[in-house]
C-alpha cells in the first residue's frame, strides 16, 4: 500500500463559513463549557464522583458533532463523552447520569461522564484509555457491510496514542480500510506519551491518512471531520485526525458573562470560546455570544436542580442487565439481599 | 444423525449459524483462507465468502475489540482466539468492555459475541498451548462460560451460544478434538446454556467435571464400578450459568463430592463448586469435598502426563471421599 502524504488542514477561523453556523457552534461550545464547570463543582463538593475536566475540548467536540449525520456513531472516552450533548442529549438527562438518578438512561450504572446515549448513537465510555478506538473500527466494519453510508468516529485524548489499543485500532483500520474516523482531542502532555511531535504522523506507518487540525477552532475541526467522513462514506477508508487543544486541566474563572480558561499566572489562556467570540464580535455578534453563555449557565443550573430532585435508582436494579436474563447464581444473590434488606427494615 | 468428531461438529455448527443468520461473522488468525489451525473453520470462507469468514492480523486485542464493535452495531460475531493461552492481550476488552457493555449502558447497548478458543493440555504443547483459564472468566460478572465435552454437545452448545444475547466464552477441549466421536444431528438444534448433563448415574459419589476431564472421570467411574462403587458423573457443560440444581440434587443423594479439572488447584473453578456445595448441602455431606486438579505450576512439557488428572488420580479422589471416616 502506497504511503499517504500527511495533510495539514488549514486553520482559518470563520473564513467563508456563514455567521449562523459560527453562532450555532458557539452556542454548543458555551453549553459544554457550562456543563464542564458545573460538573467540576459538583465533584469538588463531593456530590458526584470523579469528573475529569474537559475544558478546552469544546471546539474539537462541537466541531466533530457538527460534521456528522444523525446515523453516524460516536465512541468517546470519558473526557470526550460530552460530545453527546453536542448530538442532542438533554442537559437534564446528562445531569441525571452524573448524579446517578433513575432518569439516567444508563440506570445509574456508571461513574460521571461514562453514560451511554443510544438516541444520539454515542456508545458508553469506559475508563481504560483507547479501548473505544478498536470498537470504532469494528463498528465501521459492520457499517461497511450494511452499506448505509454510515461512519464510526472514535474519539480519544492524547494519552490514548501510547496504548496498545491505539496500535491495534489504527493497524486494523488501515488493513481493513473501513469507514472510521479516529479523532484525538488532545490537550497538553503529548510529549510525555510519545516521541513524535504529533499523533497524525503516526498514521503514515499504518497506511492511514493523518490530518493535523487546530482543535481550538471548531469550524476547522468541523470541516476536517466532514471531509474525512465523506471520504469514508464513499469507500475511501479511514482517517486519523489530530486536533491539538488547550490543556484540559486549566482552571476556569468567570469573566464578565462567560467562563474562561486561565493559565497558571492568571493570564487568559488560548481559550477556544474566547477565540470564536473574538470572531463573532468582529461580525457584530458579540452580544449574542454573551447571551449564549448566560443562557447556557441558566439552563445548566436548571438541569442540575431538576436532576437533584429526581428519585434515586431503585436498589433492585443492582441485579438487572448483567445478562439478558438473570442466572441462578444472580437470582440466589438477589434473593439473599432481599431477605437481608427486609429484615433490616422491620 | 452423523458420526462426527468434535472438530466436525464445531464446523457444522458454524456453517449452520452462518447459513441461518446473516448477522453471523466468523474470524480470527488463520480462520479464513487456511480454515483454522485445527480445521474448525475449514471450507467456511469458500462457502460463505470473505465478508462473512475472514482473517485478522495477529492481535487478540484487535480481534476481540473489533468483535465488540461489530456486536454492539448488531452483528453476531464469532471470533476465534487461536489458543486460550493467547487470550490475555484481549483480557481488558473481554472483562472491561464486552462483559460490562449491557450493564454499564442500562441495557442500551449489548455485546452478543461468542469467543471460541481451544484450551487444555495433552497435546505436548507446553506452557503456551495447554492452559485452562476458564476460572479467570467465570469470575467476571457479565460473561458466560461454556465447555463442551462431546461432539453433540459442542454443536448444540455453540449454536445456543451464538443465539444467546450475551457474551460467551466457548472453551473447546483440544485434546479430544478428534478423539471424541459421537452421533450429531445434521439439522439445527440447541443445547440450552446453564444445563448440566448426568453422564453416568450413580449413588455413592458425585463427580463434577467438564471438557476433556469428563472422559477421564467416566473411565475412572467404569473402573470403580468393578469394585462396587457407583459414581454419579455430571458434565457441567456451562460454568456460567451454572446448573446448581443438578449438582445439589446429586450431592444431596450421594453425600460425597469430587471435582475434577485440569486447571491449577488454587482458585480454580473447583473452589467455587466446593464453596457452593458446602453452602447449600453441608448437612448432606459425609466427607469433605475433594478436588482433583492440575497443580499450581505452569503447565509442563515433559511432565505433562504427570500434571494432568488421569483416571488413576481421579480414582484416588473417589476413594478418598469414600474412605473418609472409615476405621
Amino acid at each position: 500500500m502506497a504511503s499517504r502524504a500527511r495533510q495539514r488542514a488549514t486553520a482559518g477561523l470563520g473564513g467563508s463559513t456563514p455567521p449562523e453556523v459560527l453562532v450555532a457552534l458557539h452556542g454548543v461550545m458555551a453549553r459544554l463549557r457550562a456543563v464542564d464547570e458545573a460538573a467540576g463543582e459538583l465533584s469538588r463538593r463531593g456530590t458526584i464522583g470523579l469528573h475529569a475536566p474537559a475544558g478546552g475540548s469544546e471546539a474539537a467536540l462541537t466541531g466533530t458533532a457538527a460534521a456528522l449525520e444523525p446515523g453516524d456513531w460516536v465512541l468517546p472516552g470519558p473526557r470526550q463523552s460530552a460530545i453527546a450533548l453536542a448530538r442532542g442529549v438533554s442537559l437534564r438527562a446528562w445531569f441525571a447520569q452524573l448524579l446517578g438518578r433513575a432518569a439516567d438512561p444508563s440506570r445509574g450504572r456508571q461513574a460521571p461522564d461514562h453514560g451511554a446515549w443510544k438516541t444520539a448513537r454515542v456508545v458508553s465510555a469506559s475508563t481504560p484509555s483507547g479501548s473505544q478506538l478498536v470498537h470504532a473500527v469494528g463498528v465501521a466494519r459492520a457499517m461497511r457491510r450494511a452499506a448505509r453510508g454510515e461512519v464510526a468516529v472514535g474519539v480519544a485524548g492524547a494519552a490514548a496514542c501510547a496504548t496498545a489499543d491505539f496500535h491495534v485500532a489504527v493497524n486494523f483500520a488501515g488493513l481493513w480500510q473501513v469507514p472510521v474516523v479516529l479523532l484525538f482531542a488532545r490537550g497538553e502532555g503529548l510529549a510525555s506519551q510519545t516521541a513524535t511531535a504529533t499523533i497524525a504522523e503516526k498514521a503514515d506507518a499504518y497506511g492511514v491518512p493523518g490530518v493535523v487540525v487546530d482543535g481550538g477552532d471548531a469550524d476547522a475541526v468541523r470541516r476536517a471531520v466532514h471531509e474525512a467522513a465523506q471520504r469514508a462514506r464513499e469507500g475511501g477508508g479511514p482517517t486519523l485526525i489530530d486536533a491539538a487543544c488547550p490543556d484540559p486541566a486549566l482552571p476556569v474563572r468567570q469573566e464578565g458573562r462567560g467562563l474562561r480558561l486561565v493559565e497558571g499566572d492568571g493570564a487568559e489562556a488560548t481559550d477556544p470560546l474566547a477565540r470564536l467570540e473574538g470572531i463573532l464580535s468582529g461580525l457584530g455578534l458579540g452580544d449574542a455570544a454573551s447571551e449564549a453563555h448566560e443562557r447556557e449557565i441558566a439552563a445548566v443550573t436548571e438541569a442540575v436542580a431538576w436532576a437533584s430532585d429526581q428519585p434515586a435508582v431503585p436498589w433492585s436494579t443492582l441485579f438487572a442487565d448483567v445478562f439478558s436474563r438473570r442466572t441462578p447464581a444472580l437470582e440466589a444473590q438477589r434473593a439473599e439481599a432481599l431477605v437481608r434488606r427486609s429484615r433490616q427494615e422491620t | 444423525m452423523t458420526d462426527m468428531n468434535m472438530i466436525q461438529a464445531i464446523n457444522s455448527a458454524l456453517a449452520t449459524a452462518l447459513r441461518e443468520d446473516d448477522r453471523v461473522v466468523v474470524f480470527g488468525e488463520d480462520v479464513g483462507k487456511f480454515g483454522g489451525v485445527f480445521r474448525a473453520t475449514d471450507g467456511l470462507q469458500a462457502d460463505f465468502g470473505e465478508e462473512r469468514v475472514f482473517d485478522t492480523p495477529l492481535a487478540e486485542g484487535g480481534i476481540i475489540g473489533t468483535a465488540i464493535g461489530m456486536a454492539v452495531y448488531g452483528l453476531r460475531p464469532v471470533p476465534e482466539i487461536q489458543f486460550a493461552d493467547f487470550i490475555y492481550p484481549a483480557f481488558d476488552q473481554i472483562v472491561n468492555e464486552a462483559a460490562k457493555m449491557r450493564y454499564r449502558s442500562g441495557g442500551q447497548y449489548t455485546a452478543p459475541l461468542v469467543i471460541r478458543t481451544p484450551y487444555g493440555g495433552g497435546i505436548r504443547g507446553g506452557h503456551y498451548h495447554s492452559q485452562s483459564p476458564e476460572a479467570l472468566f467465570a469470575h467476571v460478572g457479565g460473561l458466560k462460560v461454556v465447555v463442551p465435552s462431546t461432539p453433540g454437545d459442542a454443536k448444540g452448545l455453540l449454536l445456543a451460544a451464538i443465539r444467546d444475547d450475551d457474551p460467551v466464552l466457548f472453551f473447546e477441549p483440544k485434546r479430544i478434538y478428534r478423539a471424541a466421536r459421537g452421533d450429531v444431528p445434521e439439522e439445527p438444534y440447541e443445547i440450552p446454556l446453564g444445563q448440566a448433563r448426568v453422564a453416568r448415574s450413580g449413588e455413592d459419589v458425585t463427580v463434577l467435571a467438564w471438557g476433556a476431564a469428563l472422559h477421564d472421570c467416566l473411565d475412572a467411574a467404569r473402573q470403580a464400578e468393578a469394585d462396587g462403587i457407583s459414581c454419579d458423573v455430571i458434565d457441567l457443560r456451562s460454568l456460567v450459568p451454572l446448573d446448581r440444581e443438578t449438582i445439589l440434587r446429586s450431592v444431596r443423594r450421594t453425600g460425597r463430592c469430587v471435582v475434577v479439572h485440569e486447571a491449577p488447584k488454587t482458585a480454580g473453578f473447583g473452589a467455587e463448586l466446593a464453596a457452593l456445595v458446602q453452602e447449600e448441602a453441608l448437612d448432606y455431606l459425609e466427607a469433605p469435598i475433594t478436588r482433583v486438579t492440575g497443580y499450581d505450576t505452569p503447565f509442563p512439557y515433559a511432565l505433562e502426563q504427570e500434571y494432568l488428572p488421569d483416571p488413576a488420580r481421579i480414582r484416588w479422589g473417589i476413594d478418598r471421599v469414600l474412605d473418609h471416616g472409615a476405621a
